[in-house]
């Protein structure tokens, strides 16, 4: 099976004929959606700027990194699923859709950023009150740059 | 009671509060149509699109069809969002690839795009308006 034919496939299951024939049930789903990268972006850039010493320096990072790096996670997972729904709407068009495809690129680099972040030994010791490594700070602001860049790429697919 | 509160607001106060509801004012004031965020990369003249229909897409957020010009060309045109489609009574029903429709609506300020946002389409003789306030007649 080509990948224009599964694309064409996945805008059949029942969830995606409900969101194409029902503008309402749509709405809510992108509500959803810009809910996930609302907590996303609220919790992780709040943190990120107490990572790279730009905001908050007087408040512990590790009550700070235990709430915002949770409610980030819930806001990533909320947003990929209804990211993924939202993509089997039309998936032909928004494979095609330059603006999405750079989006997933840099999501990509982004959740590839995290995963650099948690595995390294200096998040851990910064999560006990250590300093801030050097690494760390740079991933700070990896993880800024790219969580804003996969925003502005997302609202760019309406204005392709 | 309340003069001592009235007293109280400072000039700059009065100030800030007129700067905000003239600010409002002039926000309100701008035509709605304009305000909408889908026209600024369209000519701001109507122009007219004849020729048959290829393809019909519903799904939100923007329903849209693609249209064969005469001279063999596709066309995306877009329709209003499907609550704004519904309302100017065209379905998924209402055509098919072959019909041909007639296109009124501005199309993509880049000429070399064939790219138009539809105010109003007309196939089978029957009109349908995607936003009534910008017809002119």
């Amino acid at each position: 099976m080509g990948l224009d034919e599964a694309l064409a496939a996945l805008a059949l299951w029942p969830g995606a004929r409900w969101l194409q024939d029902s503008g309402t049930a749509y709405l809510f789903v992108n509500a959803a959606h810009i809910l996930g990268l609302g907590l996303l972006l609220g919790a992780i850039v709040p943190l990120d700027l107490r990572l790279a010493g730009l905001a908050f320096r007087h408040v512990p990072l590790a009550p700070m990194a235990s709430v915002l790096v949770r409610a980030a996670g819930c806001g990533l997972a909320l947003a990929l699923l209804m990211g993924l729904w939202l993509f089997t709407v039309r998936p032909q068009d928004y494979a095609a859709n330059p603006a999405f495809l750079c989006k997933m690129g840099l999501l990509l680099l982004a959740l590839l950023n995290v995963t650099w972040q948690h595995a390294g030994a200096g998040w851990a010791a910064a999560r006990q009150g250590g300093a801030v490594a050097a690494a760390v700070r740079v991933r700070a602001w990896l993880s800024l740059g790219l969580w804003l860049a996969v925003l502005v790429a997302g609202r760019w697919i309406g204005f392709v | 009671m309340h003069a001592m509160f009235f007293q109280r607001r400072t000039a700059g106060m009065r100030r800030t509060g007129a700067a905000l509801l003239g600010a409002a004012a002039l926000a309100l004031g701008v035509p709605l149509a304009q305000a909408h965020h889908g026209w600024s990369w369209a000519d701001g003249e109507q122009t007219t699109l004849d020729g048959t229909v290829h393809a019909v897409s519903m799904a939100p957020p923007h329903p849209m069809l693609q249209v064969k010009a005469a001279d063999g060309a596709l066309w995306q045109v877009d329709l209003g969002n499907p609550s704004q489609t519904e309302r100017s009574g065209f379905t998924g029903q209402t055509t098919k690839a072959g019909d041909a429709i007639r296109v009124l609506g501005n199309r993509h300020r880049d000429h070399a795009r064939l790219h138009m946002k539809a105010v109003r389409i007309t196939v089978g003789g029957t009109h349908y308006d995607m936003y009534p306030e910008r017809l002119r007649n």
